[in-house]
């Protein structure tokens, strides 16, 4: 096993410090956004549909920092720079709406700011330690791990794929979607939650990627669990009006639902044959 | 290796805004006439012709320095610090004008909030390459 780096190590914790506090105060307290948020969201929903995410994602750091293990640290890399410049893009796009100098949009700043410019560089550091490692230790880890089967991967595929053109459609669109969204919602609150889809859309390509092994995948598959379930809890516990009634509000729930089903159907499946 | 790397990234991306800063373009670089009238790089930071300069004076030293490792960690230890201050003495500025949309920093220079946290990453970033040791990329199984 190849134990993460230590600055790596350092940037989940600074990446806990931050979606723990954005996390449970978006998702716990909808309502008071124009207080300790960087811009004022209109809507507790749009509000939840945002905190979400952090809330979801903190499951998935703490597990990387409780696992140490490189290979399975891997495929969020490439997760983690496209969440930071699909909300660059958002924030590019809505600046106006942003209350410049609120801590929390500091904060914000500096989160998105370090995926696209710290990460790249400290995979390279890892990658060479890596190899380093790995030149003097005879290879044991991979060996016994299971292979993700044929039918697996192309359903992951085919989803990672849709999910990420979902992304990018709704990125571009934001403003017609919202129209036809379930609640009322801004473009920005949109495209925030994008990065949300396209995360879910990348942990689910890397399938793709040669010699793809369950435990490599797994904790990409239980990040998009946790962000389902909580993006599903929170339709149902905000009393807010909610759209049963168009095209959107039906398919949104379901879409929370697949991305708990693959996953659970995965896990069950795989971490039943680890043991 | 990763210090080479790191530099050369950074000095990409500056080079980059300082490039793209000179495109009069409104969607790309839109004018802001409701502070000290500067165009928005990418919507975000604040420029003029003199900080596009700046920013392409970093990126090209950056670029120049990465043939060996002793000149990249050399300009890491000069540039880290330089951006760092910049980031400190706009934020000093901002206060005590009381936190505007936009300031100009000596007179000469548009800053903005994006644009201090702009140079506080990638100071930080920078200072960290300029001091890393080269060994780190060696074998390490410490952990936090």
């Amino acid at each position: 096993m190849s134990p993460i780096s230590k600055e790596f190590r350092l940037l989940y914790w600074a990446i806990l410090g931050v979606i723990v506090p954005f996390g449970l105060l978006l998702y716990f307290f909808p309502g008071g956004t124009e207080l300790y948020w960087a811009w004022v969201i209109p809507h507790p929903r749009s509000s939840i549909l945002i905190g979400a995410g952090y809330v979801g994602a903190f499951a998935y750091y703490t597990l990387l920092l409780r696992e140490n293990d490189w290979h399975q640290a891997l495929n969020g890399m490439g997760g983690l720079v496209i969440f930071c410049i699909v909300l660059l893009i958002a924030t590019f796009l809505h600046w106006e709406e942003f209350r410049t100098y609120h801590i929390t949009t500091l904060v914000w700043l500096i989160f998105y700011y370090v995926g696209p410019f710290l990460v790249p560089i400290l995979y390279r550091l890892q990658t060479q330690r890596a190899a380093a490692q790995s030149s003097t230790t005879p290879a044991s880890d991979a060996d016994g791990r299971s292979s993700i089967a044929q039918g697996w991967k192309v359903w992951q595929a085919a989803r990672g794929f849709f999910y990420l053109a979902l992304a990018l459609f709704w990125l571009v669109s934001a403003n017609t979607v919202s129209t036809a969204w379930p609640w009322p919602i801004n473009a920005l609150e949109l495209r925030v939650f994008m990065g949300q889809v396209a995360i879910i859309g990348w942990n689910a390509v890397v399938v793709l990627q040669e010699r793809r092994q369950w435990q490599q995948f797994r904790l990409g598959q239980i990040l998009t669990g946790a962000i389902g379930f909580m993006q599903l809890i929170g339709l149902f516990i905000s009393s807010t009006t909610y759209s049963w009634s168009i095209g959107l509000g039906i398919v949104l729930p379901l879409m929370f639902g697949e991305w708990i089903i693959t996953p659970l159907l995965l896990l069950q499946k795989y971490e039943r044959a680890k043991r | 290796m990763f210090i080479q790397f790191g530099v050369k990234l950074i000095g990409i991306v500056y080079l980059a805004f300082g490039i793209i800063g000179f495109f009069p373009f409104d969607f790309i670089n839109p004018m802001h006439n409701e502070g000290v009238g500067a165009r928005y790089l990418f919507n975000l930071v604040a420029i003029n012709y003199l900080h596009n300069i700046i920013h392409l004076t970093i990126g090209i030293s950056a670029l120049l320095s990465i043939k060996t490792l002793s000149r990249a960690q050399r300009w890491g230890k000069i540039c880290g610090p330089v951006l760092l201050i910049l980031f400190v003495g706009g934020m000093v500025q901002a206060f005590i004008e009381g936190l505007p949309n936009d300031q100009m920093f000596l007179g000469l220079v548009p800053l903005n909030s994006p644009g201090h946290i702009l140079h506080l990453v990638t100071g930080g970033i920078v200072l960290y390459l300029g001091l890393a040791s080269p060994s780190a990329a060696g074998v390490e199984t410490d952990s936090l």
